[in-house]
């Protein structure tokens, strides 16, 4: 399995359970019921790209294509302090 | 919130996703002004709540073009490190932005891409038998092969793209896309799959910050995101049966007419 083939099928599955997620979360909060996973759905949509790039730079390191792990992994670091970021 | 709203939200996503999947772009051109103009969000909330729809439709058009292996995953990785530096500063400064400035530079942006839809610029590549990455264009059968050029020119540029995306909530494949192919020596098709990748990246830079600092409009976000996930599944669909590129400039002539409703939204006439 390829770098591309492992991204995409994260991001189809990450994706899918977010919009689950949310789709419940919708309901439980128009029915007065918080928010808690509406918030939940609508973060695992958001982080899908974020949680894409990990599983690529594994396959990548795992294809012992390290310069572009690298490049990865600077990708995560600046991801991670843009989160902290207030 | 109103029923009737939401409904109107879960339509504003369905078309933005269907416009989005037909024309290779995020959405964010079409969300932003519709929940401003119909809605009443401001720039700056429409613009929160717009990233979060642009994930969930690129994500669509990402999958497709890695299964293809015509997105550049590489690439996207490379120059989405200064595309995020620019997203978390575009992020933070829209902080301390009026909104009537970011709905200028919106408008602005709106009418560059309306523009270049019109005017279908892009750059042919020709086949180098030295470069480093080949890509199979599916449609012809042609190969070709492609070397990265001006790389530090095409990385700085992509930080711009960053900015202009999570300011005003557009997914920035209007200035990633022609840096890929004219500056970098990309080609077009390569250059449009790599930014799919790279935008739902840049949208989630952007839409966390939004996101971890409470200012993202739960309900409205949720129902628009829903919205644009129908809307890219059935806009895919619809792509395998007509060639959306053709209607770009129909296209485009909308972009106008909202970037003048804009205008007038920010002058108090609307």
């Amino acid at each position: 399995m390829n770098a591309e083939h492992n991204t995409s099928m994260t991001l189809k599955i990450s994706v899918y359970i977010g919009i689950a997620a949310v789709v419940i979360g919708l309901i439980v909060y128009l029915l007065d019921m918080g928010d808690a996973f509406l918030k939940a759905g609508l973060f695992i949509v958001i982080v899908s790209p974020f949680i894409g790039v990990i599983v690529t730079t594994v396959s990548l390191y795992l294809e012992r294509d390290m310069k572009w792990v690298c490049v990865a992994l600077i990708l995560i670091a600046i991801s991670v302090i843009g989160m902290f970021v207030k | 919130m109103e029923p009737t709203f939401l409904l109107i939200m879960l339509l504003i996503g369905i078309a933005a996703g269907i416009l989005g999947a037909l024309f290779g772009i995020g959405g964010g051109l079409f969300i932003v002004p519709a929940l401003t103009l119909i809605v009443g969000l401001t720039t700056k909330e429409a613009a929160a709540v717009s990233l979060v729809s642009i994930v969930a439709t690129s994500i669509g058009g990402t999958v497709f073009y890695l299964d293809n292996r015509v997105a550049n995953i590489r690439l996207g990785l490379l120059l989405e490190i200064s595309t995020v530096i620019g997203a978390i500063i575009g992020a933070l400064i829209s902080s301390y932005l009026e909104d009537w400035i970011v709905t200028v530079i919106f408008i602005i942006v709106l009418v560059i891409s309306a523009t270049r839809m019109i005017l279908g610029l892009k750059t042919e590549v020709q086949d180098d038998e030295n470069g480093k990455f080949m890509f199979h264009d599916v449609k012809t059968g042609k190969d070709t092969r492609y070397d990265l050029k001006n790389v530090p020119v095409g990385f700085t540029a992509c930080s711009a793209a960053g900015v202009i995306s999570s300011l005003t909530g557009v997914g920035g494949g209007l200035v990633k896309i022609p840096v890929m192919n004219t500056i970098m020596g990309v080609p077009m098709k390569v250059a449009t799959a790599t930014s799919s990748y790279m935008i739902g990246i840049t949208a989630f830079s952007g839409a966390i910050i939004y996101f971890l600092n409470g200012q993202v409009i739960l309900d409205v976000a949720a129902f628009t995101a829903i919205g644009t996930f129908i809307g890219a599944m059935v806009g895919s669909r619809l792509s395998k049966k007509f060639d959306g590129s053709s209607m770009k400039k129909y296209f485009s002539i909308l972009v106008f007419i909202v970037a003048i409703m804009m205008i007038l939204r920010l002058e108090g006439i609307m």
